[in-house]
């Protein structure tokens, strides 16, 4: 089982380096298939070992929870280090004072700011001495299986019998996400609010680290926030965009907790914007100006951070524009058929130019198709031969959303041609989807998306694990490629 | 760093079969040619402060490191931070970098400041008020679900002067916690009794404590929401107040507190403990040595003596000392030590609390420069009063050498003397809690 699990994970971090794009297009379909395969094969597995060890404890299982209070010390304790985190540090949960080879359910719960219930489980077994240590023992069933340390994170999705299909966003990232941890008695997978929990602990995931400045900017027409780490600086600083799914803060307040002030953009889906659906280039080069001139912010040390289409138009501007000069810069997941943003509306431009995207088979929206499309007409493609500057790509190969893997590589391509290759780093992730999000973020598969004329269900793309393990790995790279470059 | 990370993605990709040694070459080539050149170009490195954790609980080890300094350069470290009663606190101490340009405040020496040697937790237990502010103050947390948020930072050379014409190199923010996340305070008004009860999350049931504070009186809630981050149900007891009637307080309220606790829903009726502190600690023999009344299934007592003896009220107790109020002693400062008054010990039994009456383990925690009580000839006396009624196996007693009298959970500052004003008397002073001078 943990062979099975540790192949996928081995599997799920590997580099492409060359290839033609179909031959290693075939080579991941395949590589998909068989991490599937395996990892549903081990989940069989692992139900079967769970039946046997229930049978096996039966007796010793039928113990009340009266007699457990009574013969030991104290009643089970569950307990996390620290309870007090950043979203992107891991933290260890342990369990005592349980009957030996007992069977129980670890649940996560989380409310978010709508309100809405976030719940993640998996199954244990105590060892001899009635103790859980969830960094070191394996999860026979739930949410996830095997040695996942940060499962009850990653694995959390919207609860049955609420809203579904809605990503798990912040507004306010100055308070943190505030995650509940319970033990119950036995293996269950629902009904938890009928029984009684065992022992229950909470935890804290904060954006922000302690010292960490937020600062709202509306000037010159620029609309986002400024993150400042602590001390008088001068900082290196990034710029930081998304997609088209508008404005988030909170991996530029993480930024910022790891020591460089960081501007989150708001560009497209914003109140106070001008433009709607787009703003032109104008706009990201006076946001660049905006940057430099603040006074903690080391002017000659600024890099760009986007994800989606704001990569792209980082891409661009990183390419064409002399005077946007960043030191290095990082794009997950970009889109290589991008219009020119140009004077902006493109949102508007896309929807006019783009094919009719497709329903899969549960009516969830893929993009990504209609979006290579554009891709392969080379006079509507991205033009990256301009870039001075070292290149971060990180690529899910699941992404339904974008052409992520073809778009990377297409740009490398146009790198390469140019001599600068070796400028270039490329993180591929199999079975990663689009929504590569700091560590331990929820993986989403699909989620409600807000087009300006309608709402549909978006396939991001992403299964689990991987996606989990492409998350905390990127994040860590990015992290040492921005201490290197930056 | 990113290098030795590819070395971990490499060893991966070998496993899964998916490099060549071409490969392997062309890409190890690849990572080394980004690096060196980007080191060059850079023309200033920003001095790094790194805390961890950033947020931790006061009782949790931290910590501090600085980097990316030239090497063997002179650097103060200040932590600084403001009470809730809007004082400010300082403490500082000089180190030198190493050949790399790192100080590591758990490792290297302090050459000078609040404090001098290899002391890990120094920054926040040398804090002392800021010069300028209010004196004789001590740092005590009234807003629990607040943390203290101090500012470490990094100055350039040994400042001797004042910090506020300095400016720093960098900057850190660490908060430190009294309360876990999950951790609830409820208002306890009832039976008579005044305190508040801190609860960890859960159903529970937990193991409960009683936590008495001394004679400095009102609802002091710091320690038991720790205790409570910790896994027990803690009640802070309000005893000596303006809510309460000195007159009216006894072995009773002690007793109606601790069964408030005992029949708790969320509190396990058979393990509940008591924690006393100074008069607490004699709150916590008397009452527990008392037979039959109440069964606390530990004690622990901390800078208390068993020579005051609380029986009806504790207005008895106050009298019998003010008998001996002649032997206050004042040193050149000043500053009040009460030490006296309870000494010699006694050696008639009436006089003091009978602990060999007590059936559960006790653990007796004193500190010998004690200038308030006498805690650690109380404490030998009481082990001796144990061992010949047979019940010394429950005792166990620490005694630390050159400490004083308030012994506060770890890494709190420690002050030699502070404002106190009597309750009984209602005269105020500068009470006095250890003599030795700690920056030998």
């Amino acid at each position: 089982m943990s062979r099975a699990t540790s192949f996928i994970s081995a599997a799920a971090i590997v580099e492409i380096q060359l290839g033609e794009i179909k031959c290693s297009y075939i080579v991941q379909i395949i590589k998909g298939m068989a991490g599937r395969m395996a990892y549903n094969a081990a989940y069989w597995l692992q139900t079967v070992k769970t039946g046997t060890l229930l049978a096996q404890n039966m007796a010793l299982h039928k113990r009340t929870m009266a007699d457990m209070v009574s013969q030991r010390r104290r009643t089970p304790r569950v307990w996390a280090r620290p309870t007090r985190a950043l979203m992107d540090e891991p933290f260890q949960l342990e369990v005592a004072c349980l009957p030996p080879h007992c069977p129980v359910t670890l649940r996560s719960t989380l409310y978010s700011e709508g309100n809405d219930l976030w719940e993640a489980f998996s199954h244990y077994v105590s060892d001899e001495r009635g103790r859980v240590n969830v960094s070191k023992d394996e999860s026979l069933g739930g949410l996830y299986i095997g040695r996942e340390p940060m499962g009850l994170l990653w694995s959390l999705r919207l609860a049955v019998g609420g809203r579904q299909n809605i990503r798990l966003r912040k507004k306010n990232i100055q308070t943190p996400l505030v995650v509940d941890i319970s033990l119950f008695d036995g293996h269950n997978t629902d009904n938890f609010n009928t029984q009684t929990a065992l022992a229950m602990t909470t935890m804290e995931r904060w954006y922000m680290a302690p010292g960490v400045r937020r600062i709202e900017v509306r000037e010159n027409g620029v609309v986002g926030t400024l993150f400042i780490p602590p001390g008088p600086g001068p900082f290196p600083a990034l710029l930081d965009v998304w997609g088209l799914a508008g404005f988030i803060e909170h991996r530029a307040a993480l930024l910022a907790s790891r020591g460089y002030a960081c501007l989150a953009l708001a560009y497209i889906n914003h109140p106070e914007l001008q433009l709607g659906s787009g703003m032109g280039i104008s706009y990201f080069q006076e946001s660049w100006k905006l940057l430099q001139s603040v006074p903690q912010v080391s002017a000659d040390r600024l890099g760009l951070l986007g994800s989606c289409f704001g990569a792209a138009i980082f891409i661009l501007m990183a390419s064409e524009l002399p005077d946007i000069s960043p030191r290095c810069l990082v794009a997950i997941n970009s889109p290589s058929g991008l219009l020119n943003p140009g004077e902006g509306n493109y949102l508007e431009k896309m929807q006019r130019l783009l094919p009719e995207p497709k329903l899969d088979a549960n009516g969830h929206l893929m993009i990504k198709d209609a979006i290579l499309a554009i891709g392969i007409d080379l006079e509507r493609s991205l033009q990256a031969s301009g870039i001075q500057c070292p290149v971060l790509l990180v690529v899910g190969e699941d992404d339904q959303c974008v052409p992520a893997l073809e778009s990377a590589q297409r740009l490398e391509a146009q790198m390469r041609a140019v001599g600068k290759g070796h400028l270039v780093t490329k993180l591929s992730y199999p079975e990663a989807g689009h929504l590569i999000e700091p560590p331990y973020h929820p993986v989403m598969r699909s989620s409600t998306f807000i087009f300006p004329n309608q709402t549909a269900t978006m396939l991001w793309g992403g299964v689990g694990k991987p996606h989990a393990a492409a998350q905390e790995d990127s994040w860590r790279k990015i992290l040492e490629f921005l201490d290197k470059h930056l | 760093m990113a290098f030795s990370a590819s070395v971990r993605t490499l060893r991966g990709a070998l496993v899964s079969g998916g490099f060549s040694c071409l490969q392997t070459r062309e890409y190890l080539k690849r990572v080394e040619v980004i690096g060196p050149s980007a080191k060059m170009e850079a023309k200033y490195i920003l001095p790094k402060i790194t805390v961890q954790p950033t947020r931790g609980l006061v009782d949790e080890m931290f910590y501090i490191a600085v980097s990316n300094i030239s090497p063997h350069q002179e650097v103060t470290i200040r932590s600084f931070l403001q009470s809730d009663d809007k004082d400010f606190w300082h403490a500082y101490a000089y180190y030198v970098s190493d050949n790399s340009g790192v100080v590591n405040v758990a490792e290297d020496n302090s050459l000078g400041g609040s404090y001098t040697g290899r002391e890990p937790t120094g920054l926040i237990w040398s804090l002392k008020p800021v010069p300028g502010g209010r004196t004789a103050l001590r740092l005590r947390k009234t807003e629990i679900f607040t943390p203290f948020v101090i500012n470490i930072s990094v100055y350039k050379g040994h400042i001797k002067g004042d910090f506020k014409e300095e400016t720093a190199l960098a900057c850190a923010v660490m908060e430190r916690w009294y309360v876990t996340p999950g951790v609830s305070r409820i208002e306890v008004k009832e039976n008579g009794i005044y305190g508040a009860l801190f609860l960890p999350p859960g159903p529970g049931p937990f193991p409960g404590l009683l936590d008495l504070w001394g004679g400095g009186g009102g609802l002091v809630e710091y320690r038991s929401a720790l205790l409570a981050s910790h896994g027990y149900a803690t009640l802070a007891l309000e005893y000596l107040s303006s809510k309460t009637e000195f007159s009216k307080i006894g072995e009773k309220y002690f007793e109606a507190a601790f069964g408030y606790l005992e029949s708790h829903p969320q509190v396990t009726r058979e393990h509940v403990g008591i924690f006393g502190l100074c008069f607490g600690a004699s709150v916590t023999l008397s009452v527990a040595a008392n037979e039959n009344k109440i069964n606390p299934k530990c004690l622990v007592c901390v800078s208390g003596t068993h020579v005051i003896r609380i029986g009806e009220s504790i207005d008895k107790a106050f009298a019998d000392l003010k008998l001996n109020e002649e032997k206050t002693r004042f040193d050149e400062n000043n500053h009040i030590i009460w030490r006296e008054l309870a000494l010699p010990i006694p050696t008639d039994p009436n006089k003091k609390v009978n602990v060999g009456n007590l059936k559960c383990p006790l653990l007796l925690i004193a500190g010998s420069d004690d200038q308030n009580w006498p805690t650690p000839e109380s404490a030998e006396d009481i082990e001796k009063m144990m061992k010949e009624a047979g019940n010394g196996h429950l005792l166990t007693k620490i005694i630390y050498p050159k400490t004083g009298h308030l012994i506060e959970p770890p890494y709190s500052p420690h002050i030699r003397f502070s404002n106190f004003v009597d309750l009984h008397t209602r005269k105020k002073g500068k009470a006095k809690w250890y003599s030795i001078n700690i920056n030998i």
